[in-house]
């Protein structure tokens, strides 16, 4: 909707769009016989700013003022470094509420914004949840430009390319999609964009809401997308030819497309040895492969296929479920139940008290279960590999998914034994095989295989890391889009 | 929504109304260990069966888990199983049984092919368990006698004879499986270690036995037994079991002892032994030519010797140990070939694959070929490492 040439009618139209809102401040200025209107929301824009800046200014330019273009004299000569010519009472709102101050004319079908932003974002602070050791510490902030700041401080090249989207019909937040100009490939990009562009939410609370309004129904479990609140890792991803997703208000970008094995990859890799971050990836591989199949194993083997356990074992194993009453599955489920509660609430609950709660948990609850003869010792064992191989990973839905896959892999064993963990294997490959992520095969670079993006698959070569080569999104094993 | 409903109904009825195919909880088994077979006394044509089972029960103290011993008989070795599995409040589960001791009695008498079926026909049960007879006593004794270093007999006895079967020469490891494939192979016989009781067998069943630092009764391994006609014949001694092994390449590593001069002995070990055989007829004579290269290490000298500058006291040495290794394998060749009739080595079937047509020229079969076959030997022996010193120390101190 355009302006009207009339001060009143804009400010009454204002005033029914925001519902009349407390916090939209009106302040008339008169200059000799015309009057302007200051439009600021005073919860998001800064009052000495407006003090400062605005007022002081023109109250000391009144002589100036009286001029008879007054609209291009203030568009001119109060200085800011971000002034904005809006035509629209869309736009008018969309700034009002951005923390601009809207200057309203007499007879004028344009208003004139100054930003006065509030800052009320926190500080750029070390990272949380993907620490490191080598590496440099810092991590995205809440606050968009910070964070677009801080890829640039690393990046300076004028490679460094980004769309910018509004999505959210309420919240109009701001969404960049980063990528380096002429290393991604452009269709990529559009197919990214063109995503973006359909999205139709309400609101945009975290990079979770992009995720699931861009994502298509996921058939299995894992995650295809990777998230990060490291600026040095989405820079070494955007190297290699990828692309980033910032949205505002949230201290995590995504990283797009994203293989199975970046879920091994951290961010601290690229700052050690190559044949230590082999090691430690190893490492990772294996603890994926024992926090999803040793629970599933052990109830196979306890259940239908002893033949296969070594006999000094199995004496072993027979005198330690001597006395308990249950089946092996209902000890593995009430166990691991108990520790993902134990996780749970060790996660959710505030302070210092997570660790009473692991004491009670872990102490209490394993030792007397055991003494009491509800679970056999070696049950506790088996629980606590699966578990604590399951927290090797940094990324919660990988660990989700490892937890369903846990899950579905029990109840095969119990059912079928090692038949049972074999199709259930079969079918878990299958699915990771049939993952595409933004039309990339899931299990890149090993189905389809290939050679030159090895060097950062499980092994890491130093030539990867000085000089990363776009091997993951190249035109020439491009596929079908999803 | 209502199609998931109706999945998740039929996967919680699969579960809880219909039973798992094979799914037994561990503890519902009672996991044997050991079967002894015997004649009974009574009938002479049932079998005495005897199991051990090894999870009878956890001993508190110790944390470990004691065993207990059933017996009962039947026209069948299954029947057996079946009346002990009537008293025992588990299933009884073979799939782990390490050893199968049979009655030198039982094996003098019968032919163990009227008795084993049930071993190969069952799917259960283990294949791997070692054969052996138990000599001056009855088979299931040997499963009772507790041992103080492994507190359950049968993997004492699995684990000790794995052991003799590496480091000494005396002793091989049979299989039931490849003990029934020898039996049922004509010609072939086999040959199984011998077990005994050395001490009061009666104290041996107490748990008393091992709290004793030198327990009343102790099972001991003896030389092989072998078999003519299917059935047990005698037994080697220990100086033809090391020839036996040689002959068979089941020898690992051996000890072989010399005289190095009138009152002094010296070991060597025999770290390698390159055996060639040929078979031939002639003069219309079944001959076997075999060359044995023996590689050894000195392990011991009690002669006084010096390596270095006297290097004919090594070649003493090697010959001495040719003529040793000579002797024990034509103690063995003649007791199985010449005093009995007993193709352990396969030489019968070695004649017929190779020299068939000679053979039918002379009108020889597989079996009568054995008693008139020729052997002739000859070793050859180097000494490759003296170890640590270079002369004995005998001589290192007359040097003085």
């Amino acid at each position: 909707m355009t302006l009207e040439k009339n001060r009143e009618k804009i400010i009454e139209e204002i005033k029914k769009r925001t519902g009349n809102a407390s916090d939209v401040s009106y302040k008339d200025f008169p200059i000799d016989k015309k009057i302007i209107t200051l439009v600021y929301a005073n919860t998001v824009s800064s009052a000495s700013s407006i003090n400062d800046f605005i007022l002081r200014r023109m109250d000391e330019e009144k002589n100036h003022l009286k001029i008879d273009d007054l609209f291009s004299y203030v568009k001119n000569y109060i200085p800011n470094n971000s002034l904005k010519e809006i035509t629209t009472m869309e736009d008018a709102l969309y700034y009002l509420f951005n923390g601009f101050t809207l200057i309203i004319f007499d007879n004028e079908s344009k208003i004139i914004a100054f930003e006065n932003k509030a800052q009320l974002n926190s500080p750029i602070q070390r990272s949380q949840n993907e620490q490191s050791l080598k590496g440099p510490s810092d991590s995205f902030t809440e606050n968009y430009e910070t964070n677009t700041g801080l890829l640039r401080k690393r990046i300076k090249s004028e490679d460094l390319w980004f769309n910018e989207f509004i999505v959210g019909k309420k919240s109009k937040t701001k969404v960049a999609l980063f990528y380096i100009n002429g290393v991604c490939n452009q269709k990529l990009i559009d197919n990214i964009t063109s995503k973006i562009n359909n999205i139709d939410i309400e609101y945009v609370g975290s990079t979770n809401y992009i995720l699931d309004a861009i994502s298509n129904p996921n058939r299995a479990i894992f995650p295809t997308n990777l998230t990060t609140e490291r600026p040095d890792f989405a820079c070494q991803m955007l190297l290699q030819g990828r692309v980033v997703l910032m949205v505002e208000n949230s201290n995590q970008v995504i990283i797009l497309p994203c293989m199975f094995i970046d879920f091994f990859k951290n961010p601290d890799d690229y700052y050690e040895k190559g044949l230590n971050v082999f090691g430690t990836r190893i490492v990772r591989i294996i603890a994926m492969i024992l926090a999803i199949l040793t629970p599933a194993i052990y109830i196979s083997l306890m259940s239908y296929n002893l033949e296969s356990i070594p006999s000094g074992l199995l004496i072993n194993f027979s005198i330690q479920r001597d006395g308990v009453p249950f089946p092996t599955v209902f000890e593995i489920l009430v166990m691991s139940f108990m520790f993902q509660i134990l996780r749970e609430g060790d996660m959710r609950f505030p302070g210092k008290g997570g660790s009473s709660i692991s004491i009670v948990g872990g102490l209490v609850l394993g030792q007397a279960a055991v003494e009491a003869g509800i679970v056999s010792p070696i049950t506790i064992i088996i629980v606590g590999i699966s578990s604590v191989a399951s927290l090797a990973f940094s990324s919660i839905e990988l660990i989700n998914s490892i937890r369903w896959w846990q899950l579905i892999l029990i109840i095969l064993a119990s059912l079928f034994g090692f038949v049972g963990v074999m199709f259930g294997c079969i079918i878990l490959i299958a699915l990771l095989a049939s993952h595409k992520s933004c039309g990339k095969s899931f299990l890149a670079p090993f189905e389809p295989f290939n050679k030159n993006a090895q060097k950062d698959a499980i092994i890491l070569d130093k030539t990867s890391k000085l000089h990363p080569q776009n091997v993951y999104t190249k035109e020439d094993n491009d596929e079908e889009n999803n | 929504m209502k199609k998931i409903i109706k999945i998740l109904i039929i996967i919680i009825m699969l579960t809880s109304l219909t039973g798992c195919f094979n799914y037994k909880e561990i503890n519902d088994y009672a996991i044997v260990s050991g079967i002894s077979i015997d004649k009974d006394d009574n009938d002479s044509d049932k079998y005495e069966v005897g199991i051990q089972i090894m999870n009878a029960k956890k001993d508190e103290e110790t944390d470990t888990s004691l065993i207990t011993f059933y017996k009962a008989s039947g026209s069948t070795i299954y029947q057996a199983l079946e009346k002990i599995m009537l008293d025992s409040p588990k299933e009884l589960y073979l799939g782990h049984n390490e050893v199968l001791v049979l009655s030198e009695e039982l094996l003098k008498e019968k032919d163990p092919l009227n008795y084993l079926d049930y071993f190969m026909r069952d799917a259960q049960i283990e294949k791997d368990a070692l054969v052996m007879v138990a000599k001056e006593s009855k088979a299931y004794n040997i499963l009772k006698v507790i041992t103080p270093l492994e507190t359950i007999p049968s993997t004492n006895l699995k684990s000790t004879l794995n052991i003799a079967d590496n480091f000494s020469g005396t002793l091989t490891i049979i299989t039931i499986d490849k003990f029934i494939s020898d039996l049922t192979n004509k010609g072939v016989q086999p040959v199984i270690p011998t077990i005994k009781i050395t001490g009061e067998v009666k104290e041996g069943e107490k748990m008393d036995n091992i709290t004793d630092s030198d327990p009343a009764a102790k099972l001991k391994f003896d030389a092989l037994a072998y078999f003519e006609n299917n059935k047990l014949k005698g037994y080697l001694t220990n100086d033809e079991s090391t020839g036996y092994n040689f002959l068979a390449k089941t020898q690992k590593e051996t000890y072989i002892n010399i005289k190095c001069d009138e009152k002094n002995y010296a070991t060597v070990r025999v770290k390698k032994a390159n055996i060639k055989e040929e078979t031939s007829f002639k003069n219309k004579k079944p001959t076997v030519n075999v060359n044995i290269g023996i590689k050894a290490d000195l392990l011991e000298c009690n002669c006084s010797a010096d390596f270095i500058k006297d290097n004919k006291s090594i070649k003493k040495l090697e010959e001495k140990v040719s003529k040793k290794v000579k002797n024990l394998v034509v103690k063995a060749s003649n007791k199985l070939y010449k005093e009995n009739s007993s193709d352990a080595l396969r030489y019968g079937e070695k004649f017929y694959e190779k020299n068939y047509n000679e053979m039918k020229k002379l009108g020889y079969n597989k079996k009568s070929i054995i008693k008139d076959i020729n052997f002739n030997f000859k070793v050859n022996t180097e000494i490759t490492s003296t170890e640590l010193s270079i002369k004995a120390i005998k001589e290192a101190k007359s040097n003085e």
